[in-house]
């Protein structure tokens, strides 16, 4: 049986990092991955008999993170939460690429961020989606498409070109 | 599928993502963890207690022969299955309004008190505690017919109560406990058109 404090310190961070990348916003990632460890303790008899409980934890996690409720949460939260806060800047790296993450469809964007962040190989992320192996293979190529059109350094004009 | 996209450029970006990420993230903890599935756990109770007063509330109606559509002349009551689904129904939208905590959970009360005052309170063993001091919202959203009162008794004495309107309209009260402690009492009172016709959810925002 594993230990619940030994989960929780190996993947609270990996987890949120995952989740700041789907969000843009690292307070309610970890809001919801607090709340996921928080139900996998309420049932840790069961869970912890898992052959990997972190799976089930990501689960609800991302459960919670796509849920209609959630967003609406997030989006209260967020108009009563807002205060200026004076914190070093993040870097153009990761501002360019949460940009990026976000020009994407919700979907696409999971995709890229359990393949790219948690290390997921595709089948076990069309586990978790609920979807094919063909799927999750079909978004991350157009993930990584667009992806690539909004990281790269290239010419300025040049999308406007593709475009035309 | 040929992929046009060189790969190495994002697993790179995702690299240092999760290098400069990781550095900033802080843990709350698992004694954080422990602290709100008490805390659910202790609600949960606490409904289910309230559960048990409300069948003995409509045992004694019917065994004195009481019967709610002959003291209000408006809709006829509902059943006590309809009254359980308004309530979840006050759940969802007390969840989809109001910007509920981690530490937060809704309780799903239906208003079948015969116009009798119902006190809930978390009792039992469990180690739960307000804390003096810090500022927590109580929140309340009532569907269905009425109104109903809900009033509160926080540790340390601290009292007060609101009219909730049964019309979807969620409630929100500010209580700072003046002493910790492992219960806030909170008193139903629904008026007449409520009884039989309203659910009501309750839940409480922690402000940390």
């Amino acid at each position: 049986m594993e230990d619940f404090d030994a989960l929780y310190a190996a993947h609270f961070t990996s987890l949120t990092t995952q989740l700041f990348a789907y969000f843009g916003d690292r307070q309610d990632a970890q809001d919801v991955v607090q709340e996921a460890f928080g139900r996998a303790w309420a049932r840790w008899r069961q869970v912890s008999a898992y052959d990997e409980p972190v799976a089930w934890v990501r689960r609800v996690a991302w459960n919670l993170a796509t849920s209609n409720v959630r967003r609406a949460r997030v989006a209260a939260t967020f108009r009563r939460r807002y205060r200026p806060v004076h914190a070093a800047p993040p870097s153009p790296d990761r501002v360019a690429l949460l940009t990026a993450l976000r020009a994407l469809p919700a979907k696409q964007r999971q995709v890229t961020v359990l393949y790219y962040l948690a290390d997921l190989p595709v089948d076990e992320i069309a586990v978790l989606m609920g979807v094919s192996g063909g799927t999750v293979k079909s978004w991350l190529h157009r993930a990584r498409t667009t992806l690539a059109d909004e990281l790269d350094p290239g010419p300025p004009n040049r999308k406007e070109a593709r475009r035309g | 599928m040929a992929d046009p996209v060189h790969d190495d450029r994002l697993v790179e970006a995702f690299t240092r993502f999760r290098s400069q990420v990781g550095e900033e993230v802080r843990p709350p903890g698992t004694d954080a963890v422990r602290r709100w599935v008490r805390r659910r756990r202790v609600i949960r109770v606490a409904c289910a207690a309230m559960a048990v007063a409300l069948v003995g509330a409509v045992v004694a109606g019917v065994t004195t022969g009481g019967s709610p559509d002959m003291t209000v002349g408006v809709d006829p009551t509902l059943s006590a299955a309809d009254l359980e689904e308004l309530a979840d129904r006050a759940v969802d939208d007390l969840f989809a309004k109001e910007p509920l905590t981690a530490s937060a959970f809704p309780v799903a009360v239906t208003a079948q008190t015969q116009g009798e005052p119902l006190t809930v309170g978390h009792g039992g063993s469990s180690p739960l505690k307000f804390v003096q001091g810090q500022d927590y919202d109580l929140v309340a959203l009532c569907l269905g017919r009425g109104t109903a009162t809900v009033a509160w008794e926080a540790p340390g004495g601290v009292t007060g109560s609101v009219l909730v309107v049964c019309d979807g309209t969620p409630v929100r009260v500010r209580f700072i406990p003046r002493a910790d402690g492992p219960e806030v009492q909170i008193r139903l009172t629904p008026d007449a058109e409520a009884i039989s016709r309203a659910g009501i959810a309750l839940g409480y925002i922690e402000f940390q």
